[in-house]
């Protein structure tokens, strides 16, 4: 139970205004009555939401809790977002993808940063980054970490001397192994991949996706601890550089690192990640369903092979924005002979759990919709109204598919 | 009383689900259409054990128990029935009648190919006028010197066309017949005087192939005759009551899966502003069904851990038979009420399964013959 | 010869059907089933593949409850040749970092040439303790691996970023985590199953690994999980309407800018 929050039963009417309110999920009408669960944090968030002021605080004002459930000390501490050298230096062998993810994290930091008034710091290693792209992303300034050993524990190092407010970077790639090494070495809790960033008071509330995403949790840092946050691409916000922003650029020498971790030998993406042949991004044309961040998916209405191709061609133009698309199809359009058998999608429980499924022409038959179910975003493109598919769309567009599929080869995505 | 199914049998059981979803049920249209199983994926279920399940690692087989090969069939029953009729004879009758009636000599020669999917097995009893009344059979075996001259007609043999060993029950005594006149011989392909006839056109089972099998002065070699002459009929006998488990078994596993989709369906499909589910009618239906695929799950393994415990199980096993098979045609009726118009099109698996469900009541001994056994058992012990 | 170490959990049934348990910081584990995590099983498969090759031993590591040796003896029956079971009670409840120092303590010191371990888990869905336990070993890490090749001293694997893949290569002692596509995993094949009930399962406690109760489990979590809950369920489709020119430049807006998906 929580020492400082109680509900006040007799006042409760339970109505249950404050359960959405409760961003811990800490929050439940149980036989008429808001039950507070273990989860609770004492954040403060559900007070106001009371109409009927039944939830009691030991400190009797909701916004001095929230407000103090920081701590003092994080006051003006800098957010911190580790960026490679190589995803955003000059040769940038990491390519597009990479570049734009490590961007999309500046951003989120930024608008977090702006929410709790306070900097974000970029942290990179060696030179090879280019610092310009990182201030127009919206970083205030640029930590370059210079020393013998392995990036991780360079990180925790220098998160043990400067104690910023939260370290974040992108959950791909080497920022993902970097953070995850660093949050280890410096004896840290590390959220990956969450998707979503709230922020009370100076403290962050990552929430990420389980179990295939069918359930989101909040994870709570042990008190005094500067947690780590690796974010999905999901999270991403437009990020609006401005090449006119500078900022400092400042070079920390860590000497000595983290603890008496040894560092027997370099860690993958430091210094022997460049030796490797063919270093440079490779796309990849054959992204199994069930690995495939975007799927499209076409069915019978599509109407020849030819409309059926042209999922091939937005497939092409997705993935160089979007990161792994897949093509999958239905049982007619793979019986019509216009996908291969691979691409099946009907009945045969490929757990796709994409973050965009488009559908073009799919008439959904249960099995089609149960293989599809986990989809984050759903897109029905089909001109008939009745489609069972449309009941688990998102987004539906009444039209023949194969004219909105030329029209979305058309604009620039 | 434990219910807890072993590990090993937790593991297996997955391992089976998995490839039914990933590489049977993907295929089963196909098949349909084609009325072929992808040799390649007939290949991939011999690497996996699948031919030889319960016999001892001796002679290459999975050590398993009656209990974990019922479970085994219950996963693959899951999927076309064509799959569980190409493994289930083979294992349960052809390679049980080596194992139960054979000499070492001959489970030594013929267990390990067997078990290993490399020679596949075929069981043949019924006769034109031999069908029910399995002692009345026709075909004779005359010793000639050092062989046997086989001279008769099986027919609807399951894998007959396709097998390479076939244990062939012919009579040996007139006389004697079911007491002791009854002999069983492994009879290979390419055998003088043995020859496929006309492969049947059935209702169902597309994929599984059976046929009329011909003897013409057939020569079999006196150490092919099965165990010892005389004892065919006993040795018939004791594998069809092991056999009946693994029949059963397949229908508990076809049955649940046509619940699944019959759930899944009724509560996608609306009618009346409302998915179907919400109806009393369909409910009934569904509660129904889970009802009776309980109690025939449950008499197949109590059945199957009877084996394993060396214990008689000849009424228990017609019992599970029947009752098994009785209720599989039950679900498969409902499950295409509950799927209305769809569930009679042959794009949906729904229809399929009405039509294979339906010989479950018949072959393996008629469900009137399995009555006949548990009442004679009854009649004799008094309850 | 290669001595691998591959790292194994216990996850729930992709197919179960999952509730939020009481305590709303877990999930109802009462009546589902639990396999070996997807990940782990490549993992496992290109360790056997490895030591075919090569020669050498493959050794499983799990940390879970008493219900994970099933996931154990399906490695096992997979090719592995023998496990170790960190099964303890004390273990349970901990959080990525206690797992990988436990896992750490497990496997350092016994002249591994590599560990193999899942990207992720799709329960925790986390993917941390492959880098965790890198770090603690101070071996060098490679995640989410599609390909992999090991000469001599030398381990070569294809890396996923964002939008594509790079080439790492790292010196062995090393940790590499297996994507999705990194081979196909091998069924169990019947005859193997029944065997792996033979092969070597030790169970291992804290005190066999020199750690203390505070040191493990709920006891050492630095990170809990504060609340859980299903995602929130679809609410009615938005149906875009204008010429269909229009309707397209809509959607790839809104898909962009509000859902964030592309
Ligand atoms: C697809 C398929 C696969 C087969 N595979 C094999 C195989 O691999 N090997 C093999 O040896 N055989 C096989 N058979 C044959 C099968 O075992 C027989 O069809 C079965 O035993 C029934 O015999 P019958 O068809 O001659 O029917 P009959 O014996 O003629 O029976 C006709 C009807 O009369 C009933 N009846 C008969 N006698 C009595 C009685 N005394 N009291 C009450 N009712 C009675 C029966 O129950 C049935 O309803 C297969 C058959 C089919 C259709
Ligand atoms: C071979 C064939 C020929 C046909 N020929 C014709 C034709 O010539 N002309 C024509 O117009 N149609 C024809 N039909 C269509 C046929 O009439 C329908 O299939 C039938 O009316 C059932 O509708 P449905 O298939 O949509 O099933 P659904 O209506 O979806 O029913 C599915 C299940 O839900 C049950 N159900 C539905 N509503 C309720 C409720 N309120 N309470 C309880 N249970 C409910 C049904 O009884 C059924 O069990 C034909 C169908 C077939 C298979």
């Amino acid at each position: 139970m929580p020492a400082n929050f109680r509900i006040l039963s007799e006042k409760c009417d339970g109505c249950g205004a404050c359960v959405p309110a409760c961003p811990f999920f800490a929050l439940e009408v149980v036989e008429g009555k808001a039950v507070l669960y273990e989860s609770c944090l004492e954040c403060g968030v559900c007070v106001p939401s009371c109409p009927t002021g039944a939830i009691w605080t030991a400190g009797g004002d909701s916004s001095a809790v929230a407000g103090a459930s920081g701590g003092g000390g994080s006051k003006g501490r800098s957010i911190w977002v580790y960026v490679p050298g190589a995803a955003l230096g000059a040769a940038a062998p990491a390519g597009a993808g990479a570049a734009a993810a490590a961007l999309g994290s500046l951003g989120l930091a930024r608008s977090v940063a702006d929410e709790q008034g306070t900097r974000v710091t970029a942290v990179t290693a060696g030179d090879g980054a280019d610092t310009a792209a990182l201030f127009a992303a919206g970083a205030d300034e640029v930590f370059v970490l210079e020393g013998e050993g392995a990036v991780p524990a360079l990180l925790a190092a220098a998160v043990a001397q400067e104690t910023p407010r939260a370290v974040i970077g992108v959950a791909a790639g080497e920022a993902r192994e970097v953070v995850a090494g660093a949050a280890a070495l410096a004896g840290a809790p590390l959220v990956a991949g969450a998707d979503e960033v709230e922020c009370f008071g100076e403290r962050l509330a990552p929430k990420r996706p389980l179990y295939g995403g069918r359930f989101r949790a909040k994870v709570r840092a042990a008190d005094g601890l500067i947690p780590f946050i690796t974010l999905d691409r999901h999270v991403f916000r437009s990020v609006r550089t401005d090449p006119r922003r500078t900022g400092q650029v400042r070079h920390l020498a860590i000497r000595g690192t983290a603890g008496s971790q040894p560092l027997a030998t370099a860690p993958a993406g430091a210094g022997t990640a460049t030796a490797a042949p063919g270093g440079a991004e490779v796309r990849r044309r054959n992204v199994p369903l069930d690995a495939a961040r975007i799927v499209l998916g076409g069915g019978a209405e599509l109407g020849s092979a030819e409309a059926f191709a042209l999922l091939y061609r937005l497939a092409d133009r997705l993935s160089a924005v979007g990161g792994d698309v897949a093509v999958g199809a239905t049982k007619e359009a793979v019986d019509a002979g216009w996908a291969p058998r691979e691409a099946l999608l009907d009945g045969t429980m490929v757990k796709t759990c994409p973050a965009l499924y488009m559908a073009f022409g799919v008439d959904g038959s249960p099995a089609h919709n149960a293989a599809v179910a986990l989809a984050r975003v759903v897109v029905s493109v089909t001109a008939k109204a009745d489609s069972q598919f449309c009941q688990v769309a998102d987004f539906i567009l009444p039209y023949a598919p194969g004219r909105v599929l030329e029209r979305l080869l058309e604009i620039t995505i | 009383m434990d219910f807890t199914i072993p590990q090993e049998y937790e593991i297996l059981r997955k391992m089976v689900h998995d490839f039914v979803v990933e590489r049977l049920d993907p295929i089963s249209q196909k098949v349909e259409e084609e009325d072929e199983i992808p040799p390649e994926i007939i290949k991939e279920m011999a690497e996996l054990g699948f031919f030889g399940l319960p016999f001892p690692e001796e002679y290459g087989g999975g050590a398993v128990s009656k209990l974990g090969y019922a479970l085994f069939l219950e996963e693959l029953g899951a999927s076309s029935a064509c799959f569980s009729n190409l493994i289930a004879p083979h294992v349960s009758l052809a390679t049980s009648s080596v194992f139960i009636g054979g000499t070492e000599a001959q489970k030594q020669k013929y267990l390990p190919p067997m078990c290993a999917g490399e020679k596949l097995g075929a069981f043949a009893l019924t006769e034109p006028n031999a069908g029910s009344d399995a002692a009345n059979i026709e075909t004779r075996a005359e010793k000639k010197g050092d062989k046997w001259i086989l001279n008769g007609t099986k027919n609807w043999i399951t894998n007959g066309s396709i097998a390479d060993v076939v244990i062939v029950y012919a009579l040996t005594d007139k006389n004697l017949r079911a007491r002791g006149g009854i002999t069983a011989f492994i009879v290979e392909k390419g055998f003088p005087g043995f020859r496929v006839g006309t492969v049947d056109v059935k209702m169902g089972l597309r994929g599984s192939h059976t046929a009329q099998l011909l003897f013409e002065n057939c020569e079999v070699p006196e150490e092919n005759v099965l165990g010892e002459v005389g004892m065919g009929f006993l040795t018939a006998m004791k594998v069809l009551d092991g056999g009946r488990i693994g029949l059963a078994a397949g229908a508990v596993g076809g049955a649940q899966r046509l619940l699944e989709l019959s759930i899944q369906w009724a509560n996608t499909r609306v009618q009346f502003g409302q998915p179907i589910a919400n109806n009393q009618a369909i409910q009934w239906m569904l509660a129904d069904m889970a009802m009776e695929i309980e109690a025939a799950r449950l008499m197949t393994y109590k059945t199957a851990w009877k084996y394993d415990q060396g214990l008689k199980i000849t009424r228990d096993a017609a019992m599970v038979k029947a009752f098994a098979s009785e209720m599989a045609c039950h679900v498969a009726d409902k499950a295409v009420q509950i799927h209305g118009g769809i569930g009679y099109m042959r794009e949906y698996p729904i229809e399929r399964a009405y039509r294979d469900t339906r010989i479950l009541k018949i072959y393996e001994g008629t469900n009137e013959i399995q009555r006949m056994i548990i009442a004679r058992d009854l009649l004799k012990v008094g309850h | 010869m290669l001595n691998i170490a591959v790292c194994v959990k216990q996850v729930p049934d992709t197919e179960a059907r999952l509730s939020v348990a009481a305590d709303k910081t877990r999930i109802e584990e009462q009546g589902i089933s639990f396999i070996l995590n997807p990940y782990d099983e490549h993992a496992v498969e290109e360790a056997i593949r490895l030591k075919e090759k090569q020669g050498g031993t493959v050794t499983v590591f799990c940390l879970g409850p008493a219900r994970a040796e099933e996931a154990i003896r399906t490695a096992l029956a997979m090719g592995a040749d023998k496990a170790v079971h960190l099964a303890d009670a004390a273990f349970g409840g901990g959080d990525e970092g206690t797992a990988a120092a436990a896992l750490e303590k497990a496997i350092a010191g016994k002249s591994f040439d590599l560990v193999l371990a899942g990207r992720l888990a799709i329960d925790d869905a986390s993917g941390q303790v492959g880098a965790r336990l890198a770090e603690k070993l101070g071996w060098p890490h490679v995640t989410a691996v599609t390909r992999l090749a090991v000469e001599g001293r030398e381990a070569v694997a294809n890396r996923e970023i964002d939008g594509g893949s790079q080439v790492v290569a790292v010196t062995l002692p090393a940790v590499i985590t297996a994507q999705r596509g990194l081979n196909q995993p091998r069924y169990p094949k019947i005859p193997d199953i029944m065997k792996a009930r033979r092969k070597e399962v030790a169970k291992v406690t804290p005190a066999d690994l020199g750690l203390s109760g505070g040191e493990v489990g709920g006891a050492g979590a630095k990170g809990k999980v504060a609340g859980l809950a299903p995602a929130p369920g679809r609410s009615a489709g938005k149906v875009i309407a204008g010429e269909p020119a229009d309707a397209a430049r809509k959607v790839v807006g809104l898909l962009r800018d509000e859902a964030k998906v592309i």
